[in-house]
């Protein structure tokens, strides 16, 4: 059931129109007075179900961003491609090409030879790289 | 060791340890000391090559400088390769010399070695002699590859008339592989390789 207007927009923010393609008149509900639902059974079951799936639809976003605002996953930057330790846990740095190391690494590694440890961008000079801050909570 | 070289391969170690390369066994890492300064690495031959179904092992030693220099990385199983010597088991591969990164792993630089058997680079040359072969008799060259992943690497493909030249060779007094590297060399021409040899 409700197979047949798929594909329709209906603007919940005021009244709308329901056009059943197997020939029916069009009918107009509006979803804040009962009232019109009246006018075809089949119409009704029809929103009834699209108001449903709309409020199941709602529930799930706001569950879904809930989960996104723990604390522990956004800390996360993942790990410094030298060293592996996780990033944050000491001062980080970043190249001017974006590649993201712990200070010391990088630093460590710019001694041996002046380019990215990621992607071989020649690095010189004072602009090569920059410390990275991160707002504490 | 230093503290940065040893710590790195150990957090490698447990992540190949993880990866989906080790579960499909496309490769393998093992320990060979307990300073973490040498490794194993294994590699399947890559599909639709002439190393298809062999094992190929790889001797890792990592420098005390490690990530900053590269690990030094040999075959150890004898491999007909235009990229690697059929001699020593040297590899010529940009990323093991002027090309490394330190952010590369273990990992990749073995996924990179099994690369390079799907795609030699006979311009760049570790094994002139092989490289020449490729270039110039390449149906040979796969021929030759192959006979060699079926006696050093474990692979299918038997090929009996070069096992017979090898034989007919040794049967003369001389060592197997020295026959197979003559007959190799000199594109399974009996009569040349044994001319080499016993000049």
């Amino acid at each position: 059931m409700g197979n047949n207007i798929e594909d329709d927009v209906i603007d919940l923010t005021s009244s709308f129109t329901l056009v059943d393609q197997r020939g029916l008149a069009n009918v107009i509900i509006d979803l804040v007075s009962e009232d019109s639902f009246n006018s075809s059974l089949q119409t009704k079951c029809v929103a009834k179900k699209h108001s449903q799936a709309l409020t199941a639809c709602i529930e799930k976003n706001s569950s879904g961003s809930q989960k996104k605002e723990e604390p522990r996953i956004l800390k996360k930057f993942g790990d410094c491609p030298i060293c592996m330790e996780e990033l944050g846990k000491c001062p980080m740095s970043s190249t001017n090409c974006g590649h993201v190391f712990c200070s010391n690494c990088l630093e460590q590694s710019l001694k041996f030879e002046k380019r990215c440890p990621t992607c071989r961008k020649y690095l010189k000079g004072k602009l090569a790289y920059h410390p990275l801050y991160l707002s504490s909570d | 060791m230093a503290n940065i070289a040893a710590k790195r391969i150990k957090r490698e170690f447990k992540e190949v340890m993880k990866s989906e390369e080790v579960a499909g066994g496309d490769i393998k890492l093992e320990l060979v000391n307990d300073c973490w300064t040498e490794l194993q690495g294994e590699i399947s031959g890559p599909p639709d090559t002439p190393y298809e179904g062999g094992t190929f092992l790889l001797e890792i030693k990592v420098p005390e400088t490690y990530p900053f220099n590269p690990p030094k990385i040999r075959f150890m199983t004898k491999i007909w390769h235009p990229n690697v010597s059929s001699a020593t088991g040297a590899i010529c591969l940009d990323i093991l010399k002027d090309q490394w990164a330190a952010a590369l792993t273990l990992r990749t630089v073995l996924l990179s070695i099994q690369a390079l058997l799907s795609a030699a680079e006979p311009n760049d040359p570790q094994d002139a002699v092989v490289a020449k072969q490729y270039k110039e008799n390449h149906e040979l060259f796969e021929m030759t590859a192959k006979h060699w992943t079926n006696i050093y690497a474990g692979g299918p493909t038997c090929i009996c008339e070069f096992n017979q030249k090898v034989q007919r060779i040794q049967d003369m007094g001389i060592d197997e592989h020295q026959a197979r590297v003559a007959l190799s060399t000199y594109d399974w021409e009996l009569e040349r390789a044994t001319e080499q040899l016993f000049c």
